[in-house]
Formats: structure tokens, C-alpha cells, sequence
């Protein structure tokens, strides 16, 4: 079954090999070799892929990663944390990898899967408020896949690293769980892939924080869906792009479950010749009335020569529901910038502090704040 | 010597002219008011002043201290000691007030040769400061401005005046929309402020903040020049009279 989008896929570089599914053996690669040709590959310059090039990422996946089997750093209490073939893990892995992120619309998990040089889960069994479960996912140039699983009314706190290589995640917050999870994007020469996928169950949360600088070239699809009454989901972050970098991140909050809230709140500063990309959608489903959903993102240039690529899209099926989405980009306010200055700012100082506020409104998180280059807040207040 | 000198000061404004011709003189310890109907050209006689890009002098001379401030940038005139109270306070979120207030703070010691003061030490000065002024310590830590209360606003313009010290001050309509309360809190740091060493120019459209700050000189703006000026006694006859009674005595 060969598709009219399947041609520039097939002249793109990636090969099949019917090798087993190394980092979960139970897997049959045969048939998700057959998903993949079963399902519409991504066109270059069409959406999803308009702005950044997906033949770059095929390519990525199809030349060597670096080898890794390094287990994320945690603090050991109340979180497991191994390879899919571990005891009390293996279960999980079984009913839920490439489960969670089997997505019709998006071929690049499966490829991953094929490809995948580590897999490893993380499971939070408890919940403690004073020291929370923490895990660190360190920055790998590897082709790593990761199931987080969040049990009933546990929590868990995720830090975050990528650095250049391909990896899709794919996370399940059971009832009343709670997972705060930081990603931290420092700059990489490489092409970077991230896949997010999170299923939020009733009356459990998910908040996400987000915050990157350049990158070859650096996407991040991330789809939320909230399968269950009453949750929250509230992501944001913000970028700060120079010289020739391009940032893609595509998000989709799906609401499938009355009563749930979701955020969405990002600010970007792009200079140079650097190119942003920003879609961000809500989709709330007949069934989920009384979803409350909000969607925001801003973005500064601060050259002639870069360029932001900004879509907020909504689509709505249910009655009764609030709404709001907006996306924006402009340049450096010149009323602000002469304000500043009559207080004896100069100018370069201005438009500084100007941009650092502007990001700080999405930064929560000290390492949020280094990577996106501002100073932490040197004057606190009384 | 006067300490602000505005002379024959002509302004386009995209194209436009604006002023023709403003003369001004302040001397330490003066206060004088400007007043004058919509259009007149007050805020254009403020902005080119302060140094706003678009505000194009066609001739004339502008002075602080005998310093020319034609030839300085915005930051520069802050330093020469001119501070200008916006009509319309900007808003820059997510830089909070105290941070912005250290950052002023800090550009002009450093300017002067000072080091930067402390963290502490800056914190306890504005603590100290607010608490004299009747300002909500709750105020520091907001963004500038960041849905601040018009009242807000102005208070905000005023703590920024005491902290920078200038040696002259202009006030852009700095009682506009302003409630009683809130009147008499910048009244009360106007007069905190002045000195006889500095002065201050209140740019208003009503005589009620100068039944507060009582002016040495009130100066009428019509057209694009002063028209007449005169004692405290001239506002309350604008008060009473309106300006048409100036206009016809200047008309065409």
C-alpha cells in the first residue's frame, strides 16, 4: 500500500532491517514495520513538517548513536527505575510501550522503536510531598526510548535533559497522580528529535516546563491527553534562539474528559538568523464538556533576519467549555526601551532587562533561568 | 543661574510643528506649572525634553545646568538630573519594581564614579522609602507597572523620582486620574522632594493638585507657545475663566 506521501520517505534514507525490537524483544518489528508502511509518511514543507525538515530527522535516526545504557540518576524513594526486562517493570513495559504513543498521525515513534539503543522505565509508586521522588533523565546524543509510569495518587518530579539525540517518551499518570516535569534543551550542533507522549487520568496532574536555546535543528512533537475527569495540565517555557538555530515544537493538548483544565504558555526571543516554530492546539472532544483551556504564546525578534512561525489552533466539539488562544510576535517595544532610558538605563541595558523580564514570566526553575541565559532575580523583594 | 532654560524652542512632530517658539526659565527651589488645553503641546514640550525619538527641534535651545540636552541621549539627560513623570506610565512585565528601581539606581552611581550599593542595602532604602511615602511594600516586588491601578501608576513615577534625586523634575499630568487619596500621596512626595536646590515642572490641565503644590509660576501653553504666565492666582482664574478668554487675547 504505497500512498501519495510515501515518496519522499522512501528517497529519504531510512531502511528496514526486520531486525528484532532490541530494547523490548516482545515486540514484533515485522508488524510495526507494517504500521509504518501502512500509515501516511510526513511530507516535507506540509504540516506538520512546514518549517523544518523532516528528511534531516530520518536521517538523524538512520546514522549511528552513540551507544548508552546509562539509568537516569534518582533519589530512591518510592521510584523504580530500570530497563524493560526488570522485575515489577516488565509488566508495565509490556502493556504500555508503543502503546501509549500509537499514533496514527506520527510514524517517528515507531521508527524509534526500531531504532532504540536504550529503553528504560520510570515508575513512582508513592506519594510524599516533602521529599518528593525525583529522577533525573540525563542529556544523551542516543536513540532512547522511556516509559514513565505515575501510579495512583503518587507523585513524581522529572528533570530533564536532551542533548541531540532521538527520543520519544511516553508517560501514563494514573488517578490522582501528579508528575512536574522540567526539560531542559541547552544548545547541540546535532538534530534532535523528541517524541512526549502523556495520558492524564481523572483527577491526576501533569505540569511541564519547557525551556530551550539553539540547536542544529531541534523538534519537539508533544501530545497530552487527558482521558479523565477533573485534570490539570499546564505546560510552558520559553526559547532564546541565536545564529542559525531552529526550534520546532509542535503541541497538542487533547481533551477527552469533562471537567479538565489545561494551560499553555510560551515566550520566545529569536535573533540572528534563527527560525522558531510554535503550534499549539486544543482539541476538546463532544465529550468533554466543561474543559477549560488556554493557550498563549509570544515571541520577540530581536533581528531582521530571524523569522517565527507561530500557529494556535482550536478545535472544539463540546457546548459549555472556556476557551482562549493567542499567539503573537513583534519586535522590542520602543516605548518601553525610551522609559527605561529616561531612568537612566542605557540602552543596551534596556533592551536586556526588557527581554529578561519577558522570559522570566515562564521560567519557575533556577536551571530554567541559566539555560535561558537570565539572571537569576538579583533583588528580592522586601 | 536658572537650572532648566528652554529658549525659543521650536518642535516638529511628523512634520508637524508642534511648538513655536517656548520660552522657559527655572530656577532652584522654583515650582512652576504649566497648563493649557488639549493639543497645546504640553506633552510634546515634555517628551522633547526628556529626549523621545520623533520630536524633531527645529531650532532653539535646550538646558539643564548649562549643559546642552539636544546633544545628550535619554539616558545621558537622566544622568545631567532631569527626570520626567510619564502621563502614561509603561508597563514592563515580569522585571519587577525593585529590580528596575536598582537597575536605574545602579546606572546612575555608576555614572558618578559609585559602585553599586548592596542588595540589602538597597532593599532596606526603598522599605524606608515606601513606608514614608504610604506606598504598599507589596509594590516592589510587581512588575513595572504590570496591571498596576492607574493611582498605581503615578505613585509608582513618583517613588521613582525620590529614588533617582533628579535636579529637575517634569510631571506629565501626573494628577490625572487620580482620587483624592491618591492625590494627596503624590502631593505629599512632591513636596518631600523639592528643595531649594532642585525644581519641578507640574504639566497639568486642572488647578486641583495645586491647591497641594503650591506653584511660584504658572505659565498658560496655547498653540504650541506660552501665552501668558503669572503667579499661583493665574490657575485659579483658568479655573474659573477656561482658556478661550487667552485665546482671543493671542488669536489669529
Amino acid at each position: 500500500m504505497v500512498g501519495a506521501g510515501h515518496r519522499p520517505l522512501a528517497e529519504a534514507v531510512f531502511h528496514m532491517t526486520s531486525q528484532p525490537v532490541k530494547i523490548a524483544p516482545w515486540l514484533d518489528a515485522k508488524q510495526i514495520e507494517q504500521t509504518i508502511e501502512n500509515t501516511r509518511l510526513p511530507q516535507q514543507r506540509k504540516d506538520p513538517w512546514k518549517y523544518t525538515s523532516v528528511k534531516q530527522v530520518l536521517q538523524r535516526l538512520d546514522s549511528p548513536f552513540e551507544k548508552t545504557d546509562q539509568l537516569p540518576n534518582h533519589n530512591g524513594s518510592g521510584v523504580l527505575v530500570g530497563d524493560f526486562g526488570t522485575p515489577m517493570i516488565s509488566s508495565l513495559a509490556r502493556k504500555y510501550v508503543n502503546q501509549i504513543a500509537n499514533n496514527s498521525n506520527n510514524v517517528l515513534p515507531s521508527l524509534n522503536l526500531l531504532r532504540a539503543q536504550h529503553g528504560y522505565a520510570i515508575v513512582s509508586n508513592e506519594s510524599n510531598d516533602s521529599v518528593r521522588p525525583a529522577v533525573q533523565i540525563p542529556a544523551s546524543d542516543s536513540c532512547e526510548r522511556i516509559l514513565i509510569v505515575v501510579q495512583e495518587q503518587a507523585n513524581l518530579e522529572i528533570m530533564e535533559h536532551t542533548s541531540g539525540g532521538n527520543r520519544v517518551i511516553e508517560c501514563l499518570i494514573l488517578p490522582g497522580g501528579q508528575l512536574v516535569h522540567r526539560r531542559i534543551q541547552p544548545t547541540t550542533t546535532h538534530v534532535e528529535y523528541n517524541s512526549l507522549t502523556v495520558n492524564v487520568m481523572e483527577n491526576s496532574s501533569y505540569q511541564m516546563m519547557q525551556y530551550s536555546v539553539g540547536a542544529q535543528l531541534r523538534r519537539n512533537d508533544i501530545v497530552i491527553n487527558i482521558e479523565g475527569e477533573g485534570a490539570t495540565v499546564d505546560v510552558s517555557g520559553g526559547w532564546k534562539l541565536s545564529d542559525i538555530s531552529h526550534l520546532d515544537t509542535q503541541l497538542a493538548v487533547n481533551h477527552r474528559a469533562k471537567g479538565s483544565t489545561s494551560q499553555q504558555k510560551f515566550h520566545g526571543v529569536v535573533g540572528d538568523s534563527a527560525r522558531a516554530v510554535f503550534n499549539g492546539r486544543i482539541y476538546i472532544a463532544r465529550n468533554a464538556p466543561k474543559t477549560d483551556a488556554h493557550l498563549q504564546n509570544k515571541n520577540i525578534a530581536t533581528s531582521d533576519g530571524a523569522a517565527i512561525f507561530t500557529k494556535p489552533e482550536l478545535e472544539i466539539y463540546a457546548d459549555d467549555v472556556v476557551c482562549s488562544h493567542g499567539a503573537t510576535s513583534g519586535q522590542l517595544d520602543e516605548q518601553q526601551i525610551f522609559y527605561l532610558r529616561t531612568r537612566g538605563i542605557p540602552d543596551d541595558r534596556s533592551r536586556e532587562l526588557i527581554l529578561e523580564g519577558f522570559l522570566a514570566e515562564i521560567v519557575e526553575h533556577e536551571e530554567g533561568a541559566s539555560v535561558l541565559g537570565i539572571q537569576p532575580r538579583k533583588v528580592d523583594a522586601p | 543661574m536658572s537650572l532648566l532654560e528652554v529658549s525659543d524652542l521650536h518642535v516638529k512632530v511628523a512634520d508637524r510643528e508642534i511648538l513655536n517658539g517656548v520660552n522657559l526659565e527655572v530656577n532652584p527651589g522654583e515650582i512652576h506649572a504649566i497648563m493649557g488645553p488639549n493639543g497645546s503641546g504640553k506633552s510634546t514640550l515634555t517628551n522633547t525634553i526628556a529626549g523621545q525619538e520623533g520630536y524633531i527641534v527645529e531650532t532653539g535651545d535646550l538646558r539643564l545646568n548649562r549643559t546642552n540636552l539636544l546633544e545628550l541621549e535619554p539616558e545621558e539627560r537622566s544622568y545631567a538630573g532631569l527626570f520626567l513623570a510619564f502621563q502614561y506610565p509603561v508597563e514592563i512585565p515580569g522585571v519587577t519594581n525593585m529590580e528596575f528601581l536598582k537597575t536605574a539606581v545602579d546606572s546612575h552611581r555608576k555614572q558618578r564614579g559609585d559602585t553599586a550599593l548592596s542588595s540589602v542595602e538597597f532593599i532596606k532604602n526603598m522599605r524606608a522609602l515606601v513606608t514614608k511615602l504610604d506606598f504598599n511594600p507589596e509594590f516592589l516586588k510587581r512588575g513595572v507597572n504590570e496591571s498596576f491601578s492607574g493611582g498605581e501608576k503615578k505613585r509608582n513615577e513618583i517613588l521613582q523620582m525620590l529614588c533617582l534625586d533628579p535636579k529637575v523634575a517634569l510631571l506629565d499630568e501626573t494628577d490625572s486620574g487620580l482620587d483624592i487619596d491618591a492625590l494627596q500621596v503624590v502631593a505629599k512626595g512632591i513636596n518631600e522632594f523639592r528643595n531649594s536646590n532642585n525644581a519641578v515642572v507640574l504639566v497639568t490641565h486642572y488647578q486641583r493638585l495645586l491647591n497641594h503644590v503650591v506653584p511660584d509660576y504658572v505659565h498658560v501653553l496655547l498653540n504650541g507657545t506660552i501665552v501668558k504666565s503669572g503667579d499661583a492666582s493665574l490657575a485659579l482664574d483658568l479655573e474659573r475663566k477656561g482658556y478661550a478668554w487667552l485665546e482671543q487675547d493671542t488669536g489669529p
